[in-house]
C-alpha cells in the first residue's frame, strides 16, 4: 500500500491551510444543532421524566459551622407522599463527593461547614411534597465559632474548618531577585483589590435523573464531565464503575460549576434514591438550592506591590492572592494555580514573587468557573497597571506598550514567547478601532456632570489544562453504509458550539460537508473516558483527536477510491462529498459510492482518534518553566459615560480583539467573545452573590442581577487575530474563557479615566462610583 | 415533567366569573387570599413567604374591571387594568400624565407588563411597587367593594405598612381614581436600580405639579421610601416648594428640606446614604422636568 503516511498527509493539509485552501476551516458554518436549539426541541433532562418518577429536594445546613448532634427523619417520612429520606446513613459506599481532595461528604455527618452543606434529601411523589417535608427533617446542631474572612482564616488561631489548617493550597512563583528589583525601581506602588462571589447562573440548574436497572443504574443529566460523574456515583454506591451508565443530556448552560462537584451531588442523590425506592428519581436543584449549594467564583483579596522605573519599565512585581475557597477544596486547588501564574498580567517583568492561597472559610464553597482564576488575577493586575500609569503621569497605553509580552519576551514563569504571541496585534487593533488616542485627549478636557472615560485591559491565557491535568482526548468517527458520519466523544456540548467545531475539523480532513455528520450523545458505556470538558479545550485538544480520527478514516478510504476510479492513491481528491482523480474531474463519483464500495470490500469505517498534548514542565517550588503549551492573547477597550452626581454609568462601546491562533469557525469564536463579554460585564457591573455571616442573602434571580439586553453596550466590536499556535489543530488556540476576563478591568480603568479615581473592588456599583467621586 | 403550579399542596382555588359572585365568595371565605394575575403573589407563595389555604382568583373579572375612563373630572382605572393596557390608553397620553409613561417604561419586562395589574400593584403595598408613588402624587383614592357596599379610601390611608393595607377581609379593591389636575400640570417619574430593566428599585420618585411663569404653583412629591419602608409623600418638601420660583436656589433649599425629611435604611442593594443622594438628585431632575426640561 503506497498511501501517504499520516504525517505526510498532515503536512499537505497544513500547507493547504497556510494557503487558505482548507475546505471548511475559517468558514462561518451553521452549528449542527442550531435549528433544534431555536425551535426549543432538544430533550433536556426534565423533558424525559415519566409519570412514576419521584422527586428529590435537599435539606441544607441551617448553620455555617456546627456539630451535628442528631438527625431524625421520622416526621418527614410520615408526611403524605414521602417515600424516603436520604442521609449519610444510606450511603453504601464512600460518603464522599469531591474532585481532587477528598474533603467533602455527599451528606454531612459529624459536622456542617457551610450553609450549602447537604444534610439530607427528601424523596417524594411530588416536588411540593418533598419541599414541604424538608421542614420536618429534624437536625440538632451545636453551633461552632465560624470564620468568614479568608485573611482571618489563615491565622494560626482561626477556627479550624477541617482537621488540618485552613490553607488548602499555596502556589508560588519566584523569578529573579525581588529585593533587587524593588531597589532598581524609582517608584513602588502598592494596592489591594477585592472581588466577589459570582454565580454562573446557567439557565438549567444542576439536574440528574436516575433509573434503576436491576444490577445497574442509568443516570441522565446536565453536566460537563460524564465520566467523572460516573466514577463519583460508583464510589458513593460502592459499585464497580461499569454498573453505572451516565448519559449527558442536552445541557442548558454550564460555565464551570457543572465540571466541579455539584453534578456529583445530584447524580449520587438521584441514584441512591432510585436504588432505595426502586423508582426513577429526579434530582433537579431549585434555583435557590443551586445558588446556595453549588460552586461559585472565588472572591479574592489581591495585593500588588510593583516596582517601576521613571521611564515606565517594570522592575519587580510582588503579588499575593487569597481566594475565599468556602468550606471545601473542589477544583479550586487548580483555580489558584492559574490565578497565581497569571497574576502579573501579560507583561515581561524580570523579578517576580507571587504567593497564591486557596483558603477554607465557612462561606459556601467556590470552584471552577469560566476563566478559572484569571478574572480575579487580571482584574487586579490590569487595575494596578493604570494605578502605576497614574503615578508616572503616563498614558496607560504607553505603559503597556513598554512592558507587554511580545515574541522573544518571557512570562512571569520564565516561559519564552514565540512568534505566536499576538498580543501586540491585539492591542494595536483595539487602539485603532476605538480611536483611543483621540478620545483619550478629548476626554481629558471635559467638565460638567456627565463625563466620559476610556480604559484598556489585556491578557494572556495559558491554553487548555497545562498544570491542571493530563491534556488528552478521544474522538470516535464511524461511517454508515449511506455515507453518514457519526462523531462520538466523551467531550460535551453545553452551548459553546465546540462539538460542531470537531465535526467541522473532521469534515475538512475527510472532504465531506458537515451535513453528513451527526453527533452522538456522550455516554460512558459507549465513549472513552476522555478527560473533562473544561479549560476551553475542546477545539485545541479534542480538535486534534478529531483530525486524527478523520485522517485514519481517510487512509482507509483512499486505497478504495484509488481502485474504484483507477487513480494513484496520492492523486485521489475528496472535495465537498465528491471523489475524483487529480486532473480528471470528469470521472467524479460521490462520497456515498465510495463508502458503499468500502463496505463491499469489507473495510471497517470506524476509527478512534487520540491526542495527548506535550507535557508541560515547571518547577513546583518556583513556578518557573513552561506551564502551558501555548497562549491566547487578548486586548479590550471600554468607553464609559459617568453621571458624576449619582455615580450611574453606562458602557458606551466595547472593542475587543483576541488572538485565537486559527478561527475554526469565526462565527462561533465571535459568539464566545460576545457571550463572555456580557458575562464579564455582569461580573464588572452588578453580579454579586452576597454572603452575610455565611448565609446567602440573594439566592434567586430577582435579587442576583445578571445583565439584560438593556445593560450591554450598543457596540461590542470583535476583532479576530490569527497567530497560529503550536498545539491546536491548524494553529487554533482556545477562546471560550478569556473573553469573560477583560470587561472588569477595562471598565474599571475607563471609569478611572472619567472620574480620576480607581475603584478597586468588584462589582463596580454606581454606589461605589458615587462614593469614589465624593471621597 | 410535572411542574407543580404551586409549591403548597392543598390550596383551594375559587374562580368566580363576576364581581357579584366574587364578593359573595369572599364574604363566605374571608380567609381567602385574593389573586389577580399573580405576578407578585406567585413568587411569594413559591418561596413559602405566603402560605394560603384558599385563593380567590379574580382574573376572570377582567371584563368588568379593565376600564380606564374619565367621568366628570375623575380619571378612573379598573383594578384589573394591566400595565400593557395602560400603555395604550389615550387619556393618559396627555402631557400631564407623562409620569405614567415613565413608570411603564421602567416596569419589569414585556411579559410582566402583560400581566401586572394596577390593583395588584397597589395592594402589594411595598416599596418595590412603582405605581404607588405616582398614584400618591396624583392624590389617588381606592374604591373597595364588598357585599355590604362600597367605600373610598385615600391611597395614603390605604397603605398602612409594608405589605399592610387597610382592607377588610370581605373587600376587593375594584377601582383607583384621581382628579384630573387639568391643563398646565405635568407629572414625571424616575426609578433607579442596579440594572436598567427587570429590577427592583433602589429608589424611585414621582412628582406632579404646575409651574407657571417660572413659579411653582402646586407640587406633590412621593417616593418609595421617605420615613418608613413604604411609599410616602414628602410633604415638608412640597410645602417648602409651593409658591417659590423654580430656580437653582429653590432647588438647593428643597434638597435640604428633603434630606431632613427622609430617614432611610441600608440593605444589600444600596446604603441609606446612597439612597438619599439619589433621591436628592432625582428631586432636581424631576422638578426641572415639570418645567418641560430634560
Ligand atoms: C419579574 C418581575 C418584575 C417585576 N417588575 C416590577 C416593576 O418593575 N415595578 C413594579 O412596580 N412591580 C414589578 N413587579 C411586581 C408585580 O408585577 C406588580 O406588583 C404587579 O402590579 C402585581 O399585579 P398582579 O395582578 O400580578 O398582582 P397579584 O400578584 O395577583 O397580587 C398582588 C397582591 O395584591 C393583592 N391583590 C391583587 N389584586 C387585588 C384586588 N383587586 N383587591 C385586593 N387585593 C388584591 C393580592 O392578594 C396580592 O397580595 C415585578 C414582578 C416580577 C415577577
Amino acid at each position: 500500500m503506497n498511501a501517504q503516511t499520516a504525517e505526510e498527509f498532515l503536512m499537505e493539509i497544513q500547507k493547504k491551510a497556510e494557503r487558505g485552501e482548507l475546505l471548511y476551516i475559517g468558514k462561518e458554518l451553521r452549528r449542527i444543532d442550531d435549528l433544534e436549539k431555536v425551535l426549543g426541541s432538544p430533550i433536556y433532562t426534565n423533558d424525559l421524566i415519566p409519570r412514576n418518577t419521584l422527586y428529590a429536594r435537599l435539606v441544607l445546613s441551617r448553620y455555617p459551622h456546627a456539630i451535628i448532634k442528631n438527625i431524625s427523619v421520622s416526621k418527614a417520612l410520615n408526611y403524605p407522599g414521602v417515600r424516603y429520606v436520604l442521609t449519610y446513613k444510606d450511603v453504601p459506599g464512600l460518603n464522599e463527593s469531591s474532585t481532587i481532595i477528598p474533603d467533602r461528604p455527599l451528606f454531612a455527618f459529624n459536622k456542617v461547614r457551610s450553609t450549602g452543606d447537604i444534610v439530607a434529601a427528601v424523596i417524594a411523589e411530588k416536588p411540593n411534597r418533598a419541599q414541604e417535608a424538608k421542614e420536618l427533617v429534624e437536625v440538632e446542631y451545636e453551633p461552632l465559632k465560624p470564620v468568614f474572612d479568608p485573611i482571618e482564616a489563615m491565622k494560626p488561631d482561626a477556627p479550624k474548618i477541617h482537621d488540618d489548617g485552613n490553607i488548602v493550597k499555596h502556589v508560588k512563583v519566584r523569578k529573579g531577585d525581588i529585593e533587587k528589583g524593588f531597589q532598581e525601581a524609582d517608584y513602588i506602588i502598592e494596592n489591594t483589590f477585592r472581588t466577589q462571589h459570582q454565580d454562573a447562573a446557567p439557565m438549567e440548574t444542576e439536574t440528574a435523573f436516575a433509573v434503576p436497572r436491576g444490577e445497574k443504574i442509568l443516570i441522565i443529566g446536565s453536566m460537563q464531565t460524564p465520566h467523572h460523574v460516573q466514577a463519583a456515583v460508583a464510589k458513593v454506591l460502592g459499585w464497580p464503575i461499569d454498573r453505572v451508565e451516565v448519559i449527558q443530556a442536552v445541557t442548558g448552560g454550564a460555565f464551570g460549576p457543572k465540571s466541579d462537584e455539584p453534578p456529583y451531588d445530584v447524580a449520587s442523590i438521584a441514584a441512591l434514591g432510585a436504588i432505595k425506592t426502586g423508582k426513577p428519581v429526579l434530582m433537579s436543584m431549585t434555583r435557590e438550592e443551586s445558588m446556595i449549594a453549588h460552586t461559585k467564583r472565588h472572591p479574592a483579596i489581591i495585593t500588588h506591590k510593583t516596582g517601576v522605573k521613571a521611564n515606565g519599565k517594570l522592575t519587580a512585581s510582588k503579588v499575593q492572592i487569597v481566594l475565599d475557597g468556602g468550606a471545601y477544596a473542589s477544583l479550586g486547588v487548580l483555580v489558584i494555580v492559574r490565578a497565581t501564574f497569571h497574576a502579573n498580567g501579560p507583561y515581561e517583568i524580570p523579578n517576580v514573587w507571587n504567593d497564591g492561597y486557596k483558603v477554607y472559610t465557612n462561606n459556601t464553597y467556590t470552584g471552577s468557573f469560566r476563566g478559572f482564576g484569571a478574572p480575579q488575577a487580571i482584574f487586579a493586575a490590569e487595575s494596578q497597571m493604570d494605578e502605576i500609569a497614574k503615578k508616572l503621569n503616563m498614558d496607560p497605553l504607553d505603559l503597556r506598550l513598554i512592558n507587554m509580552l511580545r515574541p522573544g519576551s518571557r512570562t512571569s514563569t520564565g516561559q519564552l514567547m514565540d512568534e505566536s504571541c499576538g498580543l501586540p496585534e491585539c492591542l494595536d487593533a483595539v487602539v485603532k478601532a476605538s480611536d483611543y488616542r483621540k478620545k483619550k485627549e478629548l476626554y481629558s478636557k471635559q467638565d460638567g456632570k456627565i463625563r466620559r472615560g476610556i480604559g484598556i485591559a489585556m491578557l494572556h491565557h495559558g491554553n487548555a489544562l497545562g498544570p491542571e491535568g493530563n491534556d488528552y482526548a478521544y474522538v470516535h468517527l464511524s461511517v454508515e453504509k449511506n455515507g453518514k458520519v457519526h462523531l462520538g466523544t466523551g467531550l460535551t456540548e453545553f452551548g459553546t458550539g465546540a462539538i460542531s467545531g470537531l465535526a467541522q475539523i473532521a469534515a475538512s480532513v475527510l472532504g465531506v460537508p458537515i451535513d453528513y455528520f451527526t453527533i452522538d450523545r456522550p455516554n460512558t458505556l459507549i465513549h472513552h473516558e476522555t478527560g473533562p470538558t473544561v479549560a476551553s479545550r475542546v477545539i485545541a485538544i479534542g480538535g486534534n483527536a478529531a483530525r486524527d480520527a478523520a485522517l485514519k478514516l481517510k487512509q482507509k478510504l483512499l486505497p478504495v477510491a484509488s481502485k474504484l476510479i483507477n487513480c494513484k492513491v496520492e492523486d485521489v481528491q475528496i472535495v465537498d462529498g465528491y471523489v475524483y482523480c487529480k486532473g480528471k474531474e470528469h470521472k467524479t463519483i460521490s462520497w456515498e459510492e465510495l463508502v458503499k464500495e468500502a463496505y463491499e470490500a469489507n473495510i471497517e469505517l470506524n476509527t478512534l482518534g487520540y491526542y495527548m498534548a506535550p507535557s508541560c514542565k515547571w518547577d513546583e517550588e518556583t513556578g518557573l518553566g513552561s506551564p502551558y503549551n501555548q497562549y491566547t492573547f487578548g486586548a479590550a477597550i471600554a468607553e464609559v459615560e459617568v453621571d458624576t452626581e449619582t455615580g450611574l454609568y453606562k458602557v458606551l462601546n466595547y472593542y475587543v480583539a483576541f488572538d485565537v491562533g486559527r478561527a475554526i469557525n469565526p462565527k462561533s469564536v465571535r459568539g464566545q467573545i460576545y457571550g463572555g463579554t456580557v458575562q464579564g460585564l455582569g461580573y464588572a457591573m452588578m453580579e454579586e452573590l452576597v454572603h452575610k455571616e455565611g448565609y446567602v442573602v440573594n439566592p434567586n434571580l430577582k435579587d442576583y442581577y445578571i445583565p439584560t439586553s438593556l445593560d450591554i453596550p450598543e457596540q461590542i466590536q470583535t476583532i479576530i487575530i490569527e497567530k497560529q499556535g503550536s498545539m491546536g489543530p491548524f494553529g487554533a488556540k482556545i477562546v471560550a474563557e478569556p473573553p469573560v476576563v477583560l470587561p472588569a478591568p477595562a471598565i474599571r480603568n475607563a471609569i478611572m479615566d472619567a472620574i480620576g479615581k480607581g475603584i478597586n473592588s468588584l462589582p463596580i456599583t454606581s454606589e461605589k462610583v458615587y462614593k469614589a467621586i465624593k471621597s | 415533567m410535572e411542574q407543580p403550579l404551586l409549591n403548597r399542596s392543598e390550596i383551594v382555588v375559587l374562580q368566580p366569573s363576576s364581581l357579584k359572585e366574587s364578593l359573595k365568595l369572599l364574604n363566605e371565605n374571608p380567609d381567602a387570599e385574593i389573586i389577580a394575575n399573580a405576578s407578585d403573589l406567585w413568587p411569594r407563595i413559591r418561596n413559602g413567604e405566603v402560605k394560603p389555604k384558599k385563593l380567590l382568583d379574580i382574573s376572570g373579572l377582567a371584563g368588568e374591571l379593565s376600564y380606564v375612563k374619565k367621568d366628570e373630572n375623575l380619571i378612573k382605572i379598573g383594578a384589573l387594568v394591566t400595565v400593557s393596557q395602560l400603555e395604550g390608553e389615550s387619556i393618559l397620553k396627555e402631557k400631564r400624565f407623562s409620569g405614567f409613561k415613565d413608570v411603564i417604561a421602567k416596569f419589569g419586562s414585556p411579559q410582566i407588563r402583560n400581566v401586572a395589574t394596577i390593583g395588584g400593584n397597589v395592594c402589594a403595598a411595598s416599596s418595590s411597587e412603582d405605581f404607588i408613588p405616582l398614584l400618591l402624587a396624583f392624590n389617588a383614592k381606592v374604591k373597595l367593594s364588598s357585599v355590604d357596599g362600597e367605600r373610598y379610601v385615600n391611597l395614603e390611608k390605604f397603605i398602612i405598612g409594608k405589605r399592610k393595607i387597610n382592607r377588610r377581609p370581605n373587600e376587593i379593591l375594584t377601582e383607583i381614581s384621581f382628579e384630573d389636575p387639568g391643563e398646565g400640570y405635568s407629572s414625571a417619574f424616575e426609578k433607579i436600580g442596579r440594572r436598567n430593566t427587570l429590577i427592583i428599585n433602589i429608589v424611585n420618585m414621582a412628582v406632579v405639579g404646575k409651574v407657571k411663569d417660572g413659579k411653582i404653583e402646586d407640587v406633590r412629591i412621593a417616593a418609595n421610601r421617605i420615613k418608613g419602608k413604604i411609599p410616602e409623600r414628602a410633604k415638608n418638601t412640597e410645602e417648602f416648594l409651593k409658591g417659590k420660583a423654580l430656580n437653582e436656589e429653590t432647588i438647593a433649599g428643597a434638597k435640604k428640606v428633603l434630606s431632613e425629611e427622609v430617614s432611610l435604611t441600608d440593605d444589600f442593594r444600596a446604603s441609606a446614604e446612597y439612597r438619599k443622594a439619589l433621591l436628592l438628585a432625582m428631586l432636581e431632575r424631576l422638578l426641572f422636568k415639570l418645567r418641560g426640561e430634560q
